[in-house]
């Protein structure tokens, strides 16, 4: 099915506002833990829990992040982090945005 | 020892990446300020086209064949007053995007000094609902997309404009009728006023040269941004 040009515009605002969040938990993230906490990542995005689902699925699949499982306390909590290739693409967007050389 | 390495190298490609965006984000800044000079100054000009018209013989008594014209001020004096009208309609969508981008850089500042951990209320965040660079860069391409329209229906007014200028200015002028302005009663003023007129004519020319230029690269950026949308809703199945 061939989405309309709205659709596509939305999904990448969504991608990429999840890249720049992982990215920008990469910079300022503590050093003990690698990535950012699923909750905070769907807090940061402003999505809905079931949105934000979908789409890390998606970017999960496609190679743009991983994820693991950590312990935290008694609990277990999901850290997402962004691969070479995710971002390549947040990088990518930002070069054209910005209009900046390649 | 290599994962670190390149961690640190991801970091330091981050950074140079978001101070890239925000360079692009100042020099779109520097834009919206010469978008503002300019029909502030135009407004200026046709407001004091239109204070002047009483004065301009417009309502005297003289009934000379083609004498000057009602038509002849109001023309220019409206044409130019929806074209600025515009214009600062564009300035209105730019500062309300400014007000967005500032509160990115505040935030921005701010969490640049504190890490993120993981108890930390992340209401405030500069990747939050309101500002992130990704959503500033969206808000730049929306206003964008809406501005270029107008500014096609502004190029069509402007060559009204310039119809009627140059029939009036010399075509009139050289050709008998009345003279090109009427005689006034303080023909100093009048002078000043031609002078801005024709001042605001050649301003006029350089802005639009100016405006077709960044349209001209935002065709391109949009055609880029498209085929990137693209790409990423393909490659994610979307």
């Amino acid at each position: 099915m061939k989405l309309s040009e709205t659709k596509y515009r939305s999904n990448n605002v969504i991608i990429q506002t999840i890249l720049e969040c992982i990215l920008r938990a990469e910079k300022y993230g503590s050093y003990s833990r690698k990535g950012i906490v699923k909750s905070q990542l769907i807090k940061y995005c402003a999505l809905k829990a079931t949105t934000a689902d979908k789409y890390l699925k998606k970017m999960e699949s496609a190679g743009y992040i991983i994820s693991h499982v950590e312990p935290w306390g008694e609990r277990e909590i999901i850290l997402y982090e962004s691969t070479p290739k995710g971002k390549e693409r947040y990088e990518w967007f930002v070069k054209i945005n910005a209009e900046l050389k390649e | 020892m290599s994962n670190g390495t390149s961690s640190k190298n991801d970091i330091h490609k981050y950074v140079n990446l978001e101070k890239g965006g925000l360079d692009y984000v100042k020099r779109e800044k520097n834009y919206l300020k010469l978008s503002i000079i300019y029909p502030i100054f135009s407004l200026f000009v046709q407001l004091l086209n239109l204070l002047l018209l009483p004065y301009n013989g417009i309502l005297s008594s003289d009934h000379r064949p083609d004498q000057f014209f009602f038509f002849d001020m109001f023309s220019p004096a409206s044409i130019l007053l929806v074209i600025s009208s515009f214009f600062l309609a564009k300035a209105i969508f730019l500062i309300h995007w400014k007000r967005k981008v500032e509160n990115y850089e505040k935030l921005s500042a701010k969490f640049s000094n504190e890490s993120i951990s993981i108890d930390k209320d992340v209401q405030d965040s500069p990747a939050g609902s309101n500002s992130s660079l990704t959503k500033i860069f969206y808000d730049i391409v929306r206003n964008m997309e809406v501005i270029r329209k107008i500014f096609i229906i502004v190029n069509a007014f402007f060559c009204y404009y310039v119809i009627w200028f140059i029939q009036f200015t010399f075509i009139r002028g050289q050709f008998g009728g009345a003279p090109p302005m009427p005689p006034p009663s303080d023909s100093e003023n009048f002078s000043i006023i031609q002078v801005l007129n024709y001042l605001n004519v050649v301003v006029m020319i350089f802005y639009l040269v100016y405006e077709w230029k960044h349209f001209y690269r935002w065709n391109k950026k949009l055609t880029k941004l498209r085929d990137f949308e693209k790409k990423i809703s393909k490659e994610l199945d979307l």
